[in-house]
C-alpha cells in the first residue's frame, strides 16, 4: 500500500493553495492534522457515507449519502481515508467545473483568477476539474473521479497529472451518480500513473451491487510480464487523415480541426516511446471519425433516462413554489438542473423519441460497433495506441468556435464507446502562443485492448521516469511515497 | 435522417415530456444550442450512412468484454446496502433525505 509521508507546514501549504484554486466542496482536513498521512480526495459525484454528495447540482445539494462507493470501501478497507469531496461539472458533464453550484475551480498552471488570465482563454479551458486540480497543487497524492467520455482524461491533460480510464466494468460503478451509464466509470487521477496503477490494483474486481462489474481475469494479471518478454509495439495514429475526414463529414473547413504544431509534438512523443525500445508502427481506427458524435448521442440518451429519477420528491431539490404535484416535478427540475443537464435532457428526449430512436440513437450504435470493430483490428497490430488528447495542443486553441464543443472529443470519446482503458500523463511542455509566453503541459493518451490496464499504466510510468512531468509555479513536494 | 430544425413548439413539447417547466425565454435561449447540437449529430450520421460497413452492423449497447456476473443469493452481498441492511435503519435514512415528509409518508401538495 501507497503512504504518504507529509512534511511540516503540510496543512498550511493545503490552506494557501486551496483559497486560490477551490478544488473541494467538501473537506475533513482532521485526518491530516491526526497525523494520517494515507488519504485520497473523491470527485463530488461518487458516494461516500456521511459525506455531502451534490454532484456539482443545486438538484442534489445538502444530500448527505447512506453509504460509499465500492472503489471507496475498497480504499477505506486497505487504510486509507477520504480528506473530501473535489469540484465537478453538474453531474460530471464537462472536463471543467463551469456549471458548479460551488464555483469553478482553477488550474494551478494558471495562476490568480483564471477567468481573467490570457492564457487561460487562450487554451480555451478557463476552470479545472477539482480532483485534477489538487492532485496538480500537489494536495493529494491521488484523487477518484469519473469518466464517460474523456472528461477525466482531458481534465488531467489540461492540469499536466496522470488521469486513467480503467477497462469498463472493472472497477464497480456502485455509488457513482449515474450519467452515462454503458460508458461512464469511476477513475483515478493521480500524481503519477504508478500511483495510479497501485490504487487500481486495490479498487478493481466484481462487485455484487454492481451487475456490470467483473472479476479481473488471471489471463490480464500476468499481461504485463508477458509482454515484456517481446518488442511492445505502439500504434500511432495518421492524425491528419482523420481531422480531415472528421471536417469533411461536419462540412467544415478541411483540416480546420486539426492544430498547428500538434503532430510534430505527436512525432516527438513517439520518438521518446522508440528511445524507450519500443517499435512504433501505423495503425488506424477508420471508424473513429464518428466517435465524437455517437458519443454524445449515446450520452444525452442515458442522461435523460438517468436523470429522470430527480423528480422533487424523494431526494433532492424541491421548488417551494410548487402548488401541484406536477408543478412539484417540472418546477424542481427546471430551478435544480443547470442548463448544460436540461440541454442533455432535452436532446435525449429527442433522440430517443419514436420518430428519432432509429435515426440517432440505434444509429450511433451502430457506429459503435464499427468503432468496436476497428480498435480489434488495429490492436491486431500493435499493444496500444498513443494519441494525443485534444486535435490541438490546447483545447480549443485555434478555433474556439462552436464546433470545439464536441467536435473534438474523438480522441477520448473513442475507448469509452468500445469500453477500453486508456491513460493519459505529461506528453510534455509546450508554449501556449505567439502573444504569451508561458508553457502548459500537453497531455499524452494510451489506450489498449480490453484488461491492457497495469500494461498501459506500466508504460505511461516509464515514460514519465524517463521525462519527469513538470509542476507548476508554487508547487512544493509536501509529501513523498514511503 | 429527420430534421435536424427545430421549433420552439417542439422544443417546449420535449420539454412537456422531460418534465421540465420552460418558459418562453428560456426555449428561445436554449433554441440555439439544441439546433447547433442536434446539426452535427444529423451530419454525422448522414456521412457515415455512406461509410462501407455500416450496413448490416448491429447496433451495441453494451461494451464490456466479458458478460455480466451473477451475484450468489446470499444475504451478506448485501451489506452495504441501506435497502439490505437493517442496521441502516432504512426508513430514516431514506425519508430524512426527502425535501418533504410527513409521519412516515412523502408529502405533495394536495391533488384535489
Amino acid at each position: 500500500m501507497t503512504r504518504t509521508v507529509l512534511k511540516d507546514g503540510f496543512l498550511a501549504y493545503f490552506d494557501a493553495q486551496e483559497a486560490r484554486i477551490n478544488a473541494f466542496c467538501t473537506l475533513d482536513k482532521s485526518l491530516v492534522e491526526n497525523g494520517n498521512s494515507a488519504f485520497f480526495a473523491v470527485k463530488d459525484n461518487i458516494a461516500v457515507k456521511g459525506m455531502e454528495m451534490s454532484s456539482g447540482s443545486e438538484m442534489l445539494r445538502g444530500f448527505v449519502s447512506p453509504y460509499s462507493a465500492h472503489a471507496v470501501q475498497k480504499l477505506e478497507a486497505a487504510g486509507y481515508k477520504v480528506i473530501g469531496k473535489t469540484n465537478t461539472e453538474e453531474f460530471g458533464l464537462g472536463s471543467g467545473t463551469d456549471s458548479s453550484v460551488f464555483g469553478p475551480s482553477h488550474n494551478p498552471w494558471l495562476l490568480g483568477d483564471a477567468s481573467a488570465n490570457p492564457v487561460a482563454a487562450e487554451c480555451g479551458m478557463p476552470s479545472a476539474d477539482g480532483g485534477a486540480a489538487a492532485v496538480a497543487a500537489g494536495l493529494v497524492p491521488f484523487a477518484l473521479g469519473s469518466d464517460s467520455g474523456g472528461s477525466l482524461r482531458r481534465a488531467a491533460a489540461f492540469c499536466g497529472v496522470s488521469g486513467f480510464k480503467p477497462t469498463q466494468g472493472s472497477v464497480s460503478g456502485y455509488g457513482l451518480s449515474a450519467m452515462a451509464s454503458s460508458m461512464e466509470t469511476i477513475a483515478i487521477i493521480s500524481a503519477g500513473s504508478a500511483i495510479a496503477k497501485e490504487v487500481f490494483g486495490l479498487v478493481r474486481g466484481h462487485d455484487p451491487m454492481n451487475m456490470q462489474s467483473m472479476n479481473w481475469p488471471e489471463s490480464a494479471q500476468a499481461g504485463p510480464k508477458k509482454m515484456a518478454a517481446k518488442t511492445k509495439k505502439i500504434g500511432v495514429l495518421d492524425l491528419d487523415a482523420l481531422c480531415k475526414s472528421i471536417s469533411s463529414d461536419l462540412g467544415i473547413a478541411a483540416g480546420r480541426l486539426l492544430g498547428s504544431g500538434l503532430t510534430e509534438v505527436y512525432g516527438l512523443w513517439a520518438e521518446k516511446f522508440r528511445e524507450l525500445g519500443y517499435e512504433i508502427v501505423m495503425v488506424d481506427v477508420p471508424a473513429m471519425r464518428y466517435a465524437s458524435q455517437a458519443y454524445h448521442i449515446i450520452a444525452s440518451a442515458l442522461t435523460s433516462a438517468n436523470l429522470a429519477r430527480f423528480d422533487g420528491i424523494r431526494y433532492g431539490f424541491r421548488d417551494k413554489s410548487a402548488e401541484s404535484h406536477e408543478e412539484v416535478y417540472t418546477l424542481s427540475r427546471r430551478y435544480g438542473f443547470g442548463k448544460e443537464s436540461l440541454l442533455q435532457i432535452l436532446l435525449g428526449t429527442h433522440v430517443l423519441g419514436q420518430e428519432n430512436k432509429s435515426a440517432f440513437y440505434y444509429g450511433a450504435e451502430k457506429l459503435r460497433s464499427l468503432i468496436m470493430e476497428d480498435y480489434k483490428t488495429a490492436f491486431a497490430a500493435c499493444d496500444a495506441i498513443l494519441s494525443p488528447v485534444n486535435p490541438q495542443l490546447f483545447y480549443g486553441t485555434d478555433h474556439a468556435g462552436a464546433e470545439k464543443e464536441i467536435a473534438h472529443d474523438f480522441l477520448l470519446a473513442g475507448p469509452s464507446l468500445a469500453g477500453l482503458p486508456a491513460v493519459v500523463f505529461q506528453g510534455s511542455m509546450e508554449a501556449t502562443g505567439k502573444a504569451h509566453a508561458s508553457k502548459m503541459p500537453v497531455g499524452a493518451q494510451l489506450c489498449g485492448p480490453a484488461f491492457s490496464d497495469e500494461l498501459l499504466l506500466e508504460l505511461a510510468a516509464e515514460y514519465e521516469k524517463a521525462n519527469p512531468p513538470a509542476h507548476p509555479k508554487g508547487y512544493k513536494e509536501m509529501w513523498r511515497l514511503a | 435522417m429527420q430534421d435536424t430544425l427545430m421549433e420552439k413548439e417542439k422544443l417546449k413539447e420535449l420539454a412537456a415530456m422531460a418534465r421540465i417547466a420552460m418558459s418562453e425565454d428560456d426555449l428561445d435561449s436554449m433554441l440555439p444550442a439544441f439546433e447547433h447540437r442536434l446539426g452535427q449529430y444529423a451530419s454525422i450520421l448522414g456521412a457515415a450512412k455512406l461509410f462501407p460497413r455500416l450496413s448490416g452492423i448491429s447496433p451495441a449497447c453494451l461494451n464490456l468484454p466479458a458478460s455480466a456476473t451473477l451475484r450468489s443469493d446470499n444475504n451478506n452481498n448485501f451489506n452495504n446496502n441501506p435497502v439490505n441492511n437493517s442496521n441502516n435503519n432504512l426508513v430514516y435514512e431514506l425519508m430524512n433525505r426527502a425535501p418533504e415528509f410527513e409521519n412516515g409518508f412523502f408529502t405533495l401538495p394536495n391533488v384535489l
